[in-house]
């Protein structure tokens, strides 16, 4: 196979790869599986446990990843034939197979490979509470209890998660390019914004900036208020004079996400506005300054979080969370989550998308400016070029 | 969607897909955003918070239940979708059981499903779980056949129309700018998708606007996602975009050569393109995919080119990027009128390789309306 004779040149050397699956197979062991099967899906870019594996981007339909443990080799079913040549170009795997029917190729392939399989661990796809099992598409659940009827079902995306979350170096140079392309769209966002120029034209600057410097995809949503507290996808509305707007930024490159939240004010009250910038400012600053190795995520929230309690016009309190970012990598939003519920202690190459939420209950808006960061022996690197000042536009 | 449009679309499918299949409830189901299908035409909910389930009982509420990560998603669904309620839930089981109490239905309750395969299979043994009395079968041909008919009269087909109008832009853009040296695929693509994106292209969190190029001499059979590598000189390039508008897509591909290029093939590719429009109208009333697939077999040997043997020669589109009827050899689906239909040429061609040609076409009964004209 000739991998330059498709778009697809693989985003790391297969050692990177091979690394990897020593680890996600160590992650495994405690779980007592005899086989794992990782789903990869497209919303909500659920694709990444098979991205983190073996490469594969799973751009129109659903693909699945036979993992055994027991030294087999491992089977990548993708559901279009027209990609199969790209994909045994992008992955290390060597046997790849398309199909039509991804449940009944899942059955053969389970009576074929997991006939004396006792536990089936199932990963990928999880997300926002649902796990790995609870996602599994029901056609393909009745294929696996068909093929193994038996089994007894282990969630290990999990187990995945804990080893991802900590970046390996040629993980941690991809994330610096994904840093430098929200900086791209950050420039765009500042270039655009201005009263009357609507949502959809604004994110399509970004996008376009952020695309033309080498991101594959995106993930983009913004407040944009008075009554906009939550980050929403743009719609057709325009930004108006008295307007805080703030958008979240995060380009993928080879299956990296990056996350950049950058924020302007339009027109308006400039003395609210300088209250408004410290705040803001003030808050991420603080965060940076309580990130390191050994912390727990919810002592770098209660800091932040009694700094913006001085403020008359702020709380973090959103539903009875304050939140100030999490995990981002190969997945957009994963752990650790830094939230005041958040037990999990920072470690050293974790990388994350720092942005504390600070909501203005007189206004109904948010106050959301961030960072793409990851934690280092000592204390924390910045991978996006920090916003020095709120510009009013 | 207007008001009007959404009432007119549950009433038609309670007439004309439930009464028929004897369905105390249907349920609709879609957990990806670019294959809404079902769920976007009854309620226009775009799949934005993780998963949609379209809930229309017998008579009663249309519910619209999906995936909540905070209650300001409830915001944005309640301004992107239209329903008589609204539930942010990760467990809809209890409010469809509700919902089916409210009809005092006598015998077995009858829930049909559209799109159930592919349901978290948490949500599906919720949904027997708390409606351990229903019957549950899956509908999906029934509902499919029912939009094709509906398609034209039911508000659809006038965003079917600009899509394809705007995937025609986009292509001609990337047309243009191909000619003017851009120098990769994925430049080309940004900046097609950026037009789409200003002629009212769907806009999301993520990019929706899907686009496959192909580049090289020969070119390749199967498109890819854009590459960023440089292009080379004389390289064809093939580009397909489709982009949705109103949650409609169509597509549209071409295949071009630099004018001034060593390579000299515009009379390949206008024979190419002769082949393809051929193809385009044998696409009517009554005319099955097989026959389809064998006639346009017929004239591509006919006109000098080989035939790609791999995959199928076009399917269904608009609310999904692929949906029945498949156009493979042997498809015994007689067209009907109201299927909008992507035909997916590819010539091979002993100089050029592969030559990609795509239109989007809606079969009407005076024959095919081809939507994507460049």
């Amino acid at each position: 196979m000739n991998s330059a004779a498709v778009a697809c040149p693989r985003p790391f050397p297969d050692d990177e790869y091979a690394a990897r699956l020593a680890r996600v197979k160590r992650a495994f062991e405690p779980l007592g599986v005899d086989a794992v099967l990782l789903q990869g899906m497209r919303n909500w870019y659920r694709d990444h446990a098979i991205r983190y594996l073996c490469g594969y981007d799973s751009p129109v339909s659903a693909s699945l990843l036979f993992l055994p443990l027991d030294g087999g080799e491992p089977v990548l079913v993708i559901g279009d034939a027209w990609d199969l040549e790209r994909a045994r170009a992008c992955s290390w795997v060597s046997d790849v197979r398309a199909t039509d029917d991804i449940a009944a190729t899942t059955l053969e392939l389970l009576r074929l490979r997991f006939k004396t399989g006792k536990r089936l661990g199932i990963a990928g796809g999880e997300c926002m509470g649902f796990t790995a099992i609870d996602v599994l598409p029901r056609h393909l659940l009745a294929a696996v209890r068909e093929a193994a009827p038996a089994a007894e079902l282990i969630d290990a995306g999990s187990a995945l998660q804990s080893v991802r979350m900590i970046r390996s170096p040629a993980e941690r140079e991809m994330l610096r390019r994904a840093g430098k392309l929200a900086d791209a769209g950050a420039r765009a966002f500042f270039a655009t914004a201005r009263a009357g120029v609507s949502e959809r034209d604004l994110w399509s600057e970004i996008w376009y900036a952020m695309q033309s410097a080498g991101a594959e995809d995106l993930h983009s949503s913004l407040c944009r208020g008075p009554g906009s507290f939550w980050p929403h996808p743009p719609a057709d509305d325009v930004l108006t004079d008295g307007d805080i707007v703030s958008v979240e930024l995060s380009p993928r490159i080879n299956g990296y996400f990056s996350q950049a939240n950058r924020m302007c004010f339009v027109g308006g009250n400039g003395r609210e506005w300088r209250e408004l910038e410290r705040l803001s400012l003030g808050a991420l600053d603080l965060a940076k300054s309580l990130m390191k190795p050994g912390v727990k995520a919810k002592d770098v929230v209660a800091g932040v979080s009694a700094r913006v309690a001085k403020s008359p016009l702020a709380t973090m309190d959103m539903g009875g969370v304050h939140r100030i970012g999490h995990g981002c990598g190969i997945a957009l939003d994963e752990g650790p989550y830094l939230t005041s519920a958040s037990g999990a202690e920072l470690r050293p190459d974790m990388t994350m998308a720092l942005h504390p939420m600070i909501y203005l209950p007189y206004r109904h808006s948010l106050l959301m400016i961030g960072d793409y960061v990851r934690i280092t022996e000592t204390g924390l690197e910045v991978l996006t070029e920090p916003q020095s000042a709120v510009p009013v536009v | 969607m207007e008001q009007r449009v959404f009432r007119s679309r549950i009433e038609a499918l309670r007439r004309e897909v439930m009464d028929p299949c004897g369905l105390d409830m249907l349920v609709a189901y879609s957990d990806d955003i670019l294959s809404a299908g079902a769920v976007r035409y009854l309620t226009d909910f775009d799949i934005y918070a993780m998963y949609g389930l379209a809930i229309v009982p017998r008579r009663g509420d249309v519910v619209l239940a999906f995936g909540q990560h905070h209650s300001a998603y409830l915001i944005r669904v309640k301004q992107a979708a239209i329903a008589d309620h609204y539930a942010g839930t990760s467990h809809p089981g209890e409010l469809c059981a509700e919902l089916l109490a409210e009809l005092r239905t006598e015998a077995t309750p009858r829930v049909g499903m559209v799109g159930g395969a592919h349901m978290f299979n948490s949500i599906h043994a919720e949904l027997r779980s708390k409606m351990a009395g229903a019957s549950f079968v899956d509908v999906d041909r029934e509902f499919w056949s029912h939009y094709c008919a509906s398609l034209g009269t039911e508000g659809a087909e006038p965003n079917l129309r600009r899509s394809a109008v705007i995937a025609s832009q986009a292509v001609a853009h990337a047309r243009n700018a191909f000619a003017s040296g851009q120098r990769s695929a994925a430049q080309i693509a940004a900046g097609a998708a950026l037009s789409a994106r200003r002629l009212g292209a769907d806009i999301m969190n993520r990019e929706l606007i899907q686009v496959l190029c192909a580049s090289g001499m020969p070119l390749p059979e199967n498109l890819a996602p854009p590459a960023r590598s440089p292009l080379a000189a004389d390289a064809l390039f093939a580009i397909e975009i489709a982009p949705p508008y109103a949650g409609q897509r169509t597509v549209c591909g071409r295949t071009m050569l630099r004018e001034g290029a060593a390579v000299s093939g515009a009379e390949e590719l206008s024979r190419a393109a002769a082949v393809h429009a051929s193809i385009l109208a044998l696409l009517r009333p009554g005319t099955t995919g097989g026959h389809i697939v064998g006639e346009a077999h017929r004239l591509a040997r006919a006109a000098g080119f080989g035939f790609s043997e791999t995959g199928e020669l076009g399917s269904g589109i608009g609310l999904d990027i692929r949906q029945a009827p498949y156009l493979v050899p042997g498809d015994a689906t007689a067209l009907s009128p109201g299927m909008a239909l992507a035909i997916r040429t590819r010539l091979k061609s002993m100089s050029f390789g592969t030559i990609h040609r795509a239109d989007t076409v809606l079969v009407a009964e005076r024959g095919p309306d081809v939507l994507t004209g460049t």
